[in-house]
């Protein structure tokens, strides 16, 4: 059936989609959800990082999917949006930036870094790692998200910074690889 | 805060900065009384978006040592006093060097 369709939930408006392009407008809100939360007072880390991980993760669906196929059922998709980036600098050595091929390298792999410790925020059944929606426990101490501090994804950490500006400009890239592509 | 206060804080915060980051070759603060704006200059950042320093908002974390609310730029050394700076900041000239600090 594929992923003609597409409904924009709320707005009266059907408008023709594919699967790149639904990610991408889910990736888009939920990141500006994601800034709104970042700004404001007294909002715990949790929800704040939660929208990051759902945009950068449907970001990343965006790119990696099929027109006309859903990307599987899984949350993993950022750090292997990065790496795909890692392992073609051209074009996308030119596209983010960078003069030379070293920091374009070591740049994006100390940003996957930080994305995989992002990704891995995803809740697992066990309960046994940090995440932003379950309590979990960990050597015999049961932690609940609302009040942990998630080391390594402070906003304002270097890590996180880095990967902040790279997110931005991957949306734009990204938006005008699928216009590229959808003529 | 006073621009005295705000430059201290920025001072203390672009020595974490450089610490956790040694490649950053500069830093900027241009002093506000109500928010910290800081701007960073790093080649191991994508370029900007356009032509303009596009921030990014941190709400206030007095609890860790940031009372006002924070809008900090990271940019490439190409950018470097060349990209426009948002409306409210001034000029490149208004900017006090953080790092590297003078001799």
């Amino acid at each position: 059936m594929g992923g003609r369709g597409a409904n924009l939930a709320g707005s009266g408006v059907s408008m023709e989609l594919d699967w790149r392009s639904a990610y991408l407008l889910q990736a888009k809100s939920d990141y500006e959800m994601f800034t709104t939360l970042a700004q404001k007072e007294d909002t715990p880390l949790c929800h704040t990082l939660h929208y990051l991980q759902m945009a950068t993760e449907k970001l990343a669906k965006s790119f990696l999917s099929e027109p006309n196929q859903p990307w599987p059922s899984r949350h993993q998709a950022y750090v292997a949006f990065i790496h795909v980036l890692l392992l073609n600098p051209n074009p996308f050595q030119k596209i983010l930036g960078y003069t030379r091929k070293d920091q374009y390298k070591a740049s994006l792999g100390s940003i996957r870094r930080t994305a995989k410790t992002l990704e891995d925020l995803v809740p697992e059944s066990l309960r046994t790692r940090p995440n932003p929606e379950y309590p979990w426990s960990s050597q015999g101490r049961i932690y609940v998200p609302v009040v942990y501090d998630f080391p390594g994804l402070r906003l304002q950490e270097v890590g996180m910074r880095k990967l902040l500006k790279f997110t931005e400009l991957s949306f734009v890239m990204v938006e005008n690889l699928i216009k590229s592509t959808s003529i | 805060m006073d621009r005295a206060e705000v430059i201290e804080l920025a001072r203390r915060l672009a020595k974490e900065h450089v610490e956790g980051a040694p490649e950053l070759e500069v830093i900027y603060v241009f002093p506000d009384e109500e928010e910290l704006r800081m701007v960073e200059v790093d080649p191991l950042i994508p370029r900007a978006l356009g032509d303009r320093v596009e921030p990014f908002y941190f709400r206030a974390d007095p609890a860790n040592g940031l009372p006002l609310l924070t809008a900090l730029a990271v940019i490439r050394p190409e950018e470097d006093r060349v990209l426009r700076l948002p409306d409210e900041w001034g000029a490149w000239d208004d900017a006090v060097q953080l790092w590297p600090e003078a001799a």
